[in-house]
């Protein structure tokens, strides 16, 4: 969003409590609300808010935004304390105002913002997102900044951090009075709002993931560690992430026990498909992982007088894991991988003469290491 | 709470029971990857010695120098195995002949639980009379219990009960040699004194044979040779009470010092005649 359009966005938000509406219309961020009776409303916030966002809003859950706004007579002024909430990333945001009507609309205004930035980027808020400070942090927002700002300003703002990604200004900066827009801004603030409406959409579709390079490691498969390199796509839509990767893994040799020389040569491929859920903290994301994969193996038996038609098999195995990621800005990431995998078949690998070289083991235990690039809108 | 309640919950717990059986024990299907070669038969036995397999006989004359590998054993039901912290090897020297021989390593440490045992074996209805040789190199000079044992005979069932007949083992003479010993488990007598026979050479090869009549009744007969040389013989005793029997040929022991012991074997052979 352009600084300027934020401006004008920021700015109607008092204005627009000079309706009469209070229907409590649904709006994807939870909010709890408390004002003293003529201080605007829950309903009202709502109202605003839902304007705002326009019909991209979507349902009630459409956000892991939540929030609790709360307006105090402070002497001759009043102080809205909105503490907001994304997964388990904490902010707060003070904003004090001579007049508690204004408080309302920067409430608002500000959780539209967020609302856009949540759903502009499949980059999580963070706690700078949020308000600059991480949970608990309130007594450190208040003391850094507001205080200080000029008291000839028509609303002094405590603002805690700094404004969502890639837009000029904060609701916490916002000065009513002074950049109060005439009613000729009010259309460039709806078209401003169609603008957003359209990206909100995109922001809820589908998105491109691609995982490369996937350095990997596993045991439990064949008779050492296994070393392999991976490539993953996929999609992810919200929190949710689906990708089907390949692997390619170094070929091993085994000596089969106590008959030195006689052994096997061991390639293998493996696919595999993961369905995670992320879980947001910070800069990282959590997600656990259902995982289903695939192991094909060829085996070539090797000793003297043996010959061998380097015979593959494949079997299917599932578990589960976690993934890791730390956010390297918009589209690209650090993804750490851990999981275990129950084997539904567990061939044996078979020598005539020799007899059991390997037997692949009942589980598996596997780490990735690698990058994930998110493309796309 | 109702019955058709706690029946769907027992046959969902049931279900998941199953589901994760079927999961952790899975299916174990057999890969074989490699099996031994055409050329094995030339070295595992004559001509013959399939059909005589088949019908549980042990076929004469017979013979491997491990040119296979373990092959020559495979090819006639027999078998190799190696416990207890003992390997068996395919080595390309020493050798008595061909390419190749096989080395027979176990760990002869007396505090081991199980005995240390490497050993090749055939099995079958043997002939009633013939002669089992095998050519060994032990390197060097160890001090052992009495059991450092190199041939072994049981009889019994297959794949039932069984008890030993016969060993042949290495045991320290009185200037600390090695020289043959025999056992007999009929009469539990070891004889460990060969007469006529010097201490096995150490670091060359050298034949041990026995040429073993088999017999129920006290009339059978026992000659072990030593390089061709006779180091026992007894005549008119029980040899062999059984239909089906195992010859083991390998490296076995209990007690050693040092404790580690490689034996060499080469050219194993099966004949009815001398």
């Amino acid at each position: 969003m352009k600084p300027s359009a934020l401006a004008a966005l920021i700015g109607i938000a008092p204005l627009s409590f000079t309706g009469p509406s209070l229907a409590q219309s649904a709006v994807p961020v939870q909010l709890r609300w408390q004002a003293p009776a003529n201080c605007p409303q829950e309903a009202q916030v709502r109202q605003k808010l839902r304007e705002l966002l326009g019909a991209n809003a979507g349902g009630p859950t459409s956000s892991r935004l939540r929030a609790e706004g709360q307006i105090e007579p402070v002497g001759d002024r009043f102080r809205l304390t909105l503490n907001i909430h994304y997964d388990l990333v904490n902010g707060t945001r003070v904003v004090q105002a001579g007049a508690c009507e204004d408080l309302g609309g920067v409430a608002a205004v500000t959780l539209a913002l967020l609302f856009r930035a949540e759903h502009g980027s499949s980059a999580p808020l963070t706690a700078r997102d949020l308000g600059g400070a991480t949970s608990g942090a309130l007594g450190d927002a208040r003391t850094s900044g507001a205080e200080s700002q000029s008291a000839t300003a028509p609303s002094q703002s405590t603002n805690a951090g700094t404004p969502p990604r890639g837009q000029g200004a904060t609701a916490g900066d916002a000065k009513p009075s002074s950049v109060a827009p005439s009613s000729a801004e009010k259309p460039e603030s709806n078209q401003q709002s169609a603008a957003n409406q359209a990206r909100g959409s995109d922001a809820m579709s589908w998105r491109f993931v691609l995982s490369a390079p996937e350095l990997r490691t596993d045991i439990g498969v064949l008779p050492h560690a296994s070393y392999g390199l991976g490539l993953g796509a996929g999609v992810r839509h919200g929190a949710w992430r689906l990708v089907a990767s390949a692997a390619w893994w170094l070929a091993q040799d085994y000596q089969a026990g106590p008959f030195v020389g006689y052994g096997a040569h061991f390639n293998r491929l493996s696919a595999e498909l993961s369905a995670c859920h992320g879980f947001r903290v910070g800069e990282f994301e959590l997600a656990p992982c259902a995982l289903v994969s695939v192991n094909d193996v060829s085996a070539r038996g090797t000793g003297v007088s043996i010959a061998s038609t380097n015979p593959r098999t494949a079997w299917l195995s599932a578990g589960a894991g976690f993934l890791g990621a730390w956010s390297l800005g918009r589209r690209a990431a650090v993804v750490f991988g851990i999981n275990g995998l129950i084997a539904t078949s567990k061939p044996r690998f078979e020598l005539e003469s020799v007899g059991e070289v390997h037997q692949v083991g009942p589980a598996a235990l596997g780490v990735m290491l690698g990058g994930q690039w998110l493309l796309g809108s | 709470m109702p019955s058709g309640v706690d029946d769907h919950q027992r046959a969902s717990k049931a279900s998941v029971a199953l589901a994760l059986a079927w999961l952790a024990l899975g299916c174990e299907p057999t890969v074989v990857i490699g099996s031994c070669s055409e050329a094995s038969g030339m070295d595992a036995g004559q001509a013959g010695a399939s059909a005589a397999v088949s019908a549980g006989m042990v076929a004469t004359p017979w013979s491997t120098g491990f040119e296979d590998g373990l092959c020559g054993y495979h090819a006639v039901e027999g078998y190799c195995y190696a416990r207890h912290e003992a390997t068996l090897e395919i080595v390309r020297s020493p050798v008595r002949s061909g390419k190749f021989a096989a080395a027979f390593s176990v760990n002869g440490n007396a505090t081991m639980a199980e005995r240390s045992q490497t050993r090749c074996v055939r099995q079958g209805a043997f002939p009633k009379s013939a002669y089992y040789g095998a050519w060994y190199l032990v390197p060097a000079v160890q001090i052992s219990d009495g059991n450092w044992n190199l041939f072994h005979f049981l009889g019994g069932v297959p794949d039932g009960e069984t008890h030993a007949l016969w060993d042949i083992s290495l045991a320290n003479n009185s200037d600390g040699a090695l020289e043959l010993a025999v056992f007999n488990f009929f009469d539990r007598r070891f004889y460990p004194a060969t007469t006529g026979v010097p201490p096995i050479p150490i670091g060359s090869w050298f034949h041990i044979e026995i040429q073993l009549k088999r017999s129920a009744q006290a009339n059978g007969e026992v000659i072990v040779y030593q390089d061709g040389v006779p180091a026992l013989h007894l005549t008119n005793l029980i040899t062999d009470d059984t239909e089906w029997g195992q010859w083991y040929v390998g490296n076995y022991a209990k007690t050693l010092v040092p404790t580690l012991s490689t034996v060499y074997v080469d050219d194993v052979t099966i004949r009815e005649e001398p």
